[in-house]
């Protein structure tokens, strides 16, 4: 049994002198959520695409379960690919599309109709497993794409913006999916997204691209520990002492200070250089000597956000 | 499932399922219908004008099979040219192109679906050549040469079409270049008399599949033997073995997501 | 009336010109001339004869044509053959001959084009004996309805060769009745019914098929 699902090795694409993307090189594991990030035109996509064997490689190889790029069908048979073109043949029902889409994967007719109401039930379609796809909205169709990536039961699931055209708690329970088809069934799943917070949120490890190359690569953690930002605190006051607590620390020097842009009664205190716990000690001493009431204290981590960001702006320099 | 087993139901899959888009999904029976109701004023007008009327029985035969199959052939190759490119332009390619099923057996897949259109065409063509026919001694031998020279040029058509869809970008490049390649094998008929009595026109006709299968129904409806120019069914023999036989192989390495041709 | 000269000439010869001479040789020029006239009036028409008499007569011809039919009744779209017999009656070899058939309606405002209706309206023959015959065959399709006359010319590219014309043929060619209306119609009429009642098949079918559309 391979634990390694994914193995790729310098896969690089070219489109004429245009070098969509170079040089990747990544490992996930069963059971593994990797974050794929990066700004419009980084080449997550084309990745993706190189991946699911739609586009051939320039250059590189890379192996599923073993399997190699060569064999492109057998690898196709095992993954699961929500892709980012998102049609359909209109004229079929939902349940229609994903029998036909199952018995594509070699399912017979009963195994399909099967695993087709499985699907549209776990992903809240069934009542309108009947409807012609043209009646869907668009969340529904997003739905039922996902669900479209799951019928031949994948080893290795790539997911291109799953939560686009879901609400709120669509997005929740799709992540809530996700994370259970990862830790319950072992599937290694490659998450591609704009959203920081959703990367952040299920993400085990996440890669970075920018301009067809890896900038950076790791876990959450160790990915916002290689970027200096100024750490920060957020603190809580009756709303009355607002105005005093922001006269004292705005005197105090190495203090940034500035409102929460949502909350009236917090001020977010930010310090420049390295995190030093005495510098939050000495803010704290500062507002109780001045006679300040304190509500509330919490220190701001790192956010995800706040690291990409930096790394492309740095790459960008 | 293994590969093995793909092989056998990859294209069975596709077909089914085109079926049931063409035939249950309207396309299929709408077509039909418009040709049933253009035979119909077609045979309406030669029967109702005294000059038309004028033609002889077996030219008129001849006229009506030609109209048949060139009806066939255009339905056929234009919904052979939205094949691939329309589900291109729709978005729902990828979603074909990341099954394991083989490229090659998509084509085949939809090429026998295509095909079914053309068999549906020929139980609606048969009373009207029956028609056309009647006291004549080709009445049976008309009907024949509609489903071997019909059958000939639609399959050949429908090759076309998705051929050409399965290389072109967008389906307007796809219609484009399929209308493109069945004007050049219609050009030959529309040369004036003195041109195509040349040696070389002469060669070009017979070539020509098209063509080549018009020559041979006009000498059998003439009256000749069955026997008699049957070697002009060669050039769209050869034609339908290469297109069926290569042309699913041609694009099991090049149909795409975006199109193009190169593998 | 050489008599007459020959005195006339003696008397004058005589060296004696004599009113009686004079008056004798008057008479025998008056008897002369219409003689003259004559004989001069039949030389200019040996000469020109070959000219005139052969082009405004053709009862001069030395070619006899002659057509196997009199009437034909046809159906439209029918074809018809027919023979010509062509005989030289001359004493002589004729020139290269050109045989064409002519067609023509006789309805004012009927339009024959003769491409259409034959497709070998013209034949080449080399000289014909004299007493020799020949016959040629003709091909006609009868194209369209009405009442109309076939006839064959002989012409040659010799310009002293008399045209020779046959009898007519008349021909009279019936409407054709391979497509009649009263058969078309039900087959028309009724064989778009078949797709019609698969097409609404279809629709029935999808219809069928389809679910309720469920809150979004």
């Amino acid at each position: 049994m391979h634990d390694v699902v994914l193995n790729a090795q310098g896969i690089a694409k070219s489109y004429g002198q245009i070098q969509a993307l170079d040089g990747l090189t990544l490992e996930v594991r069963a059971g593994e959520i990797l974050g794929l990030l990066g700004p419009n035109g980084a080449g997550k996509t084309t990745a993706i695409r190189v991946m699911t064997t739609i586009l051939p490689a320039s250059r590189g190889h890379f192996t599923v379960m073993g399997v190699p790029d060569s064999r492109p069908e057998e690898i196709r048979a095992l993954i699961g690919v929500l892709p980012e073109s998102n049609g359909f043949p209109l004229a079929m029902t939902g349940a229609d599309f994903l029998i036909y889409m199952g018995r594509l994967y070699g399912q017979s007719a009963t195994r399909a109709e099967t695993k087709a109401t499985e699907l549209l039930s776990l992903l809240g379609l069934e009542n309108a497993r009947r409807a012609r796809i043209t009646t869907y909205s668009r969340g529904m169709k997003q739905r039922l794409m996902i669900a479209r990536s799951l019928v031949n039961d994948p080893k290795l699931l790539f997911l291109d913006e799953p939560t686009l055209g879901l609400d709120p708690k669509g997005q929740q329970e799709m992540l809530q999916r996700i994370r259970e088809a990862a830790e319950v069934k072992r599937v290694a799943v490659i998450l591609s997204s704009h959203s920081l917070e959703v990367v952040e949120a299920i993400c085990h490890r996440v890669l970075i691209l920018n301009r067809g190359r890896v900038i950076a690569q790791g876990s959450v953690a160790e990915i916002t520990r290689r970027v200096a930002v100024p750490h920060a605190c957020r603190i809580q006051f009756p709303a009355e002492a607002v105005p005093k607590a922001l006269s004292v620390l705005s005197a105090m020097a190495g203090v940034t200070v500035e409102r929460h842009a949502n909350r009236l009664d917090e001020l977010i205190v930010s310090f420049q250089g390295t995190r030093d716990d005495a510098d939050m000690n000495a803010v704290v001493q500062h507002l109780i000597q001045a006679g300040v009431p304190i509500q509330a204290f919490s220190r701001e981590s790192v956010r995800l956000s706040d690291a990409f960001l930096s790394m492309i702006a740095e790459v960008q320099t | 499932m293994n590969e093995e087993e793909y092989r056998q139901s990859g294209w069975q899959v596709v077909l089914t399922s085109e079926l049931r888009r063409l035939w249950l999904g309207r396309w299929g029976p709408l077509l039909l219908l418009v040709f049933s109701i253009f035979l119909s004023v077609y045979i309406v007008i030669l029967a109702a004008d005294p000059e038309m009327n004028v033609l002889s029985q077996r030219m008129i035969i001849n006229q009506t099979i030609q109209v048949t199959e060139l009806v066939g052939i255009v339905a056929v190759l234009l919904l052979g040219a939205d094949s691939f490119s329309g589900e291109r332009d729709r978005g729902s390619l990828e979603s074909l192109l990341l099954t394991p099923v083989p490229r090659g057996q998509l084509v085949i897949g939809k090429l026998l679906a295509l095909l079914s259109l053309w068999l549906g065409m020929i139980p609606i063509a048969i009373p009207y050549i029956a028609l056309v026919a009647r006291g004549t001694d080709v009445a049976m031998a008309s009907l024949v040469l509609l489903v071997i020279g019909g059958t000939l040029l639609v399959g050949l058509s429908a090759a076309v079409g998705v051929l050409v869809s399965g290389l072109s970008p967008t389906n307007l490049m796809s219609f484009a270049f399929a209308v493109g390649v069945m004007l050049l094998l219609v050009a030959p008929t529309q040369l004036p008399a003195g041109v195509r009595d040349s040696p070389i026109v002469d060669w070009l006709v017979v070539s020509n599949p098209i063509t080549a299968v018009d020559r041979y129904q006009s000498a059998v409806i003439d009256g000749g033997a069955w026997t008699n120019g049957v070697w002009l069914l060669l050039s769209p023999l050869i034609a339908l073995a290469l297109a069926f036989g290569l042309g699913p192989r041609f694009l099991n390495n090049r149909l795409s997501l975006h199109g193009g041709f190169r593998p | 009336m050489n008599a007459g000269i020959c005195a006339g000439a003696r008397h004058l010869h005589a060296g004696a010109v004599t009113a009686r001479g004079v008056e004798r040789c008057l008479a025998a020029r008056r008897r002369l001339l219409p003689v003259c006239l004559i004989l001069l009036i039949g030389l200019l028409l040996f000469v020109l004869a070959p000219v005139t008499g052969a082009r405004n007569s053709p009862t001069d011809a030395t070619v006899s044509v002659q057509i196997s039919k009199e009437s034909a009744a046809l159906a439209a779209a029918e074809w018809m053959e027919f023979d010509t017999v062509l005989r030289n009656n001359g004493a002589t070899a004729t020139p290269p001959l050109v045989v064409h058939l002519a067609i023509a309606a006789l309805e004012k405002g009927r339009y024959v084009d003769p491409e259409d209706w034959s497709p070998q309206r013209t034949q080449y023959l080399p000289p014909l004996q004299p007493g020799e015959s020949v016959r040629l065959p003709w091909r006609l399709l009868a194209l369209n309805e009405g009442a109309f006359v076939t006839f064959v010319t002989v012409v040659s590219a010799e310009e002293s060769f008399p045209p020779a014309v046959s009898a007519s043929l008349r021909l009279q060619v019936a409407p054709d009745d391979i497509l009649p209306l009263k058969d078309v119609i039900p087959v028309a009429a009724v064989v778009p019914l078949f797709p019609l009642a698969l097409l609404v098949f279809a629709v029935a079918h999808t219809r069928r098929m389809a679910a309720t559309r469920t809150d979004r």
